[in-house]
């Protein structure tokens, strides 16, 4: 036979490893590229706005200066330029002049001409300024006016003798050391930030290796914890093939997983028994089969023996020296009816009168009759019967059969010591594996030793006893579980350590169209 | 230990803060620090801006001291006067032994202040300028006669080029001449009226710009861009110049030592001739050199004096 199993696989665990590292290598690589774009974009714009925010602080600083610089120094022109003192006026321009960043410095008439322009040669004395700049400078003639062109600020301040204009001041602050400011502020975060993002992807690189190991480490001993249940799983179901029901899978976890190994360890449990009570039945069913098959024979035979020494008994008046014998033998001719009785009822060659019963009823009928040999062994039986227990259809008197025949064993086995026990219980019960039907569930549990091990396989069987051959036949659980089967219902024996004997008996409410006579 | 270290750092403060005024204060000479009037050649300049001629003017007064020491000087210091007045003053206590200024001061110097002219000084690498006297091209003055009535624009008092001059130009023309406060004020009739404006822009500044009607500068800076701007020139004319002055006078105290007097001239008029010398005259209101009074000096110098007559009022 071949081995359905392909040659070459990947393991679970691999593939479970290979999707995990897959789905973190997308995701941090994802992630990595994300920030990478991100963080380059946030960083030029975090750039430009500082650098924007930077330039315009610098420009309101300049422009406060400005301001500043041009009102003190119109207010210290009022006087030379009142008097016309050209070097007063001179000295005082090339004082501001001296200032930073001031590229230019004008006084000039209320026309807009030129009166010093603060410079030694004074090429722009008497000169009129056409541009836009300098026309608005020159009409600004109550305020400070600030004028910001591509590379210069230009203040213009009217220089005014309370109501009289005398003229104004020019001041030409050059830009360019701000731009120059900005510039290198510009250079220097741009710096910082390739270092930033240098840094960054180092970081991000070795967080990637970090997490992709990770990920490997975590993946294999995830896998691992996943495989290893289905690896004893794919061992135990292997096992189970080869029709070893004896092996449990020893993992304790409350998860799927545990809950995977639960159901297998039932099933495993429940297969077994299965497989028994199916070996059972099937034995049973040979033997029983046999057993009819010689029961029908020796029936005949024997009604006529047992016919025949019946009327001998009764029809000899003389005295017979054989008489006792022959009473005898008409008792064995009895017992042996009886036994083949018993082995019809096991083989279900006998009808059965089915009808919806209670099982008080039977049950009541049983102890009643049962009741010298409970009180002679101190048998105590308890019963528990659900109040709402439906009606179920059987016959009763094979139920009453079933009922007795378990009672009288579990008193026998507790030998009459005192404070025996026996608890009869019934309820209506469900069976997973026919959620449709409802059934009728009865219990017989002693206190008794309970039944060995080795034992426990063989008591259905038909003529097995531990009672002595004087003391039974070995049918009463034969016959028990002939008639259980005769109504479609199970009888399970167990003897859990410590507790007795419990006979675990289900029976259909409703029974098929054709219920069993076998 | 730290106390006591601080108490002797203190002691010996004390002692080196107080020594020299104790020993001011006794007449004791604690060292070479402390030039003597015998070993200092001091040199005079009136101004009202000593700070901007000090340094100027030191270098020159040490050049001249170090090349004196055979005559006992050793040091060279700088004098600031207001006025005229003080610097006469001065002169006349022996305060001062060489004093450098125009023309007209430099007489005064003279005349009033026991002082006597020593050499010409070749200011600005000038020996010789005039006075130029300019108006408005739009204005009514076409000659010094047209300025009775009107308003004229001088440099400062001291000014030879920029006041003494022209006013003796404007008197030897007839008209009388007053001082007016301020270039919105109006003479009397048939009078000039002047007013300082304190430099020469301002000067051109005033008469281009009609504030007055007339201005006077040296024809030195009548060239200068800095103090004539072209555009301002392009609209003026010179009405008038004066003859040719000195441009500047050195002159001496009168009872300085001889010796000195005799050695300081020497040093003084090969002073162009020594790097050091030129690097001092550099300084000394760019002075190319100095020499005597001969020739056309000379005569200048006699147009000076000639022209005090006239101004002398003004002058003092």
């Amino acid at each position: 036979m071949t081995d359905p199993r392909p040659k070459f696989a990947f393991k679970l665990s691999h593939q479970y490893t290979a999707v995990i590292v897959s789905v973190v290598l997308v995701v941090v690589t994802t992630l990595a590229v994300t920030l990478f774009v991100n963080s380059r974009k946030i960083l030029k714009d975090l750039t430009k706005s500082s650098v924007t925010l930077s330039e315009k602080d610098l420009l309101d600083q300049l422009k406060k200066r400005a301001e500043l610089l041009a009102g003190f120094a119109a207010e210290d022109l009022i006087t030379p330029l009142y008097q016309f003192q050209m070097n007063s006026i001179a000295d005082k321009l090339k004082t501001l002049k001296n200032q930073e960043d001031v590229v230019y410095t004008y006084v000039y008439d209320p026309s807009g001409r030129i009166l010093h322009d603060g410079t030694k040669k004074s090429a722009l004395i008497n000169n009129v300024l056409e541009d836009g700049t300098s026309k608005r400078a020159v009409a600004s003639t109550t305020s400070i006016l600030v004028q910001i062109s591509s590379n210069t600020l230009d203040v213009a301040a009217p220089i005014r003798l309370e109501d009289q204009l005398l003229g104004g001041l020019r001041i030409g602050f050059s830009l360019s050391g701000i731009k120059k400011e900005i510039g290198t502020m510009n250079a220097e975060l741009e710096t910082l930030g390739n270092t930033g993002v240098g840094r960054s992807r180092k970081a991000v690189l070795i967080i990637t290796l970090i997490l992709v190991i990770l990920g490997i480490m975590v993946s294999l001993v995830v896998a691992r914890g996943l495989s290893r249940p289905i690896h004893l799983l794919s061992d135990f179901a292997r096992q189970l093939g080869d029709g070893n029901y004896d092996v449990q899978i020893p993992i304790q976890r409350q998860d799927e997983i545990g809950q995977l190994v639960h159901a297998f360890n039932q099933m495993t449990t429940n297969l077994k028994k299965a497989t028994a009570m199916l070996i059972q039945a099937e034995k049973l069913a040979g033997i029983g089969q046999m057993a009819a098959g010689v029961a029908h024979e020796i029936a005949k035979p024997l009604t006529a023996i047992y016919g025949y020494i019946q009327i001998i008994n009764r029809d000899s008046a003389a005295p017979n020296p054989h008489k006792e014998k022959l009473q005898i033998v008409e008792q064995q001719c009895a017992r042996m009816a009886e036994i083949l009785d018993n082995i019809r009822t096991f083989s279900r060659q006998s009808k059965s009168k089915l009808e919806p019963i209670d099982i008080t009823r039977p049950l009541k009928e049983a102890l009643m009759l049962l009741e010298p040999q409970l009180l002679k062994n101190h048998v105590t039986v308890t019963q528990q019967i659900d109040d709402n227990l439906p009606k179920f259809t059987a016959d009763s008197n094979q139920i009453q059969q079933v009922l007795i025949n378990l009672i009288a064993n579990a008193t026998d086995a507790m030998g009459g010591k005192a404070g025996s026990k026996i608890l009869v219980s019934a309820r209506q019960s469900r069976d997973k594996r026919y959620p449709k039907e409802n059934f009728i569930e009865i219990i017989i549990k002693d206190n008794g030793p309970g039944i060995p091990e080795n034992v426990i396989g063989k008591i259905f069987d038909p003529f097995f006893t531990t009672k002595g051959e004087d003391k039974g036949t070995g049918l009463g659980l034969s016959v028990t579980y002939g008639i259980i089967k005769s109504h479609h219902g199970t009888i399970t024996a167990s003897s859990p350590p410590g507790e007795g004997a419990v006979f675990t008996i289900t029976l259909p409410i409703t029974q098929p169209q054709n219920p069993g006579t076998a | 230990m730290g106390r006591d270290l601080t108490a002797k750092q203190l002691s010996i403060f004390a002692i080196f803060l107080f020594l020299p005024i104790l020993a001011a204060a006794e007449g004791v000479s604690v060292s070479t620090a402390v030039p003597s009037r015998q070993t200092t050649l001091i040199l005079g300049k009136v101004t009202l801006e000593p700070k901007k001629h000090y340094k100027k003017y030191k270098k020159m007064a040490d050049y001249a001291a170090s090349r004196l020491g055979e005559v006992g000087i050793k040091y060279g210091t700088v004098i600031f006067a207001k006025s005229n007045k003080e610097m006469i003053q001065l002169l006349k206590e022996g305060r001062i032994d060489w004093v450098t200024d125009s023309p007209f001061s430099a007489l005064l110097f003279c005349e009033k202040g026991d002082a006597e002219v020593f050499l010409r000084k070749w200011k600005k690498g000038e020996a010789m300028y005039r006075s130029v006297i300019f108006v408005h091209k739009g204005g009514n003055v076409r000659a010094l006669k047209d300025l009775a009535g009107k308003t004229f624009a001088m440099e400062d008092p001291g000014s030879a080029s920029s006041f003494f001059i022209p006013l003796a130009m404007v008197k030897q023309a007839g008209i009388a001449t007053i001082e007016l406060p301020s270039f919105r004020e109006k003479p009397p009739t048939g009078t000039m009226g002047y007013i300082f404006a304190d430099d020469e822009l301002s000067v051109a500044t005033w008469v281009f710009k009609g504030l007055t009607d007339a201005g006077a500068v040296s024809d030195e800076r009548w060239r200068s861009k800095k103090d004539i701007p072209l555009n301002f020139k392009n609209d003026m004319e010179i009405i008038a110049q004066s003859e040719e002055f000195p441009r500047s006078i050195e002159v001496v105290r009168k009872n300085l030592d001889p010796n000195l007097k005799e050695k300081l001239k020497k040093v003084l008029l090969e002073a162009h001739e020594d790097p050091e010398g030129q690097e001092a005259l550099r300084s000394y209101d760019k002075t190319a050199k100095f020499d005597e009074f001969t020739g056309k000096a000379k005569e200048g110098l006699d147009r000076v004096k000639a022209m005090m007559q006239i101004i002398r009022k003004e002058l003092e």
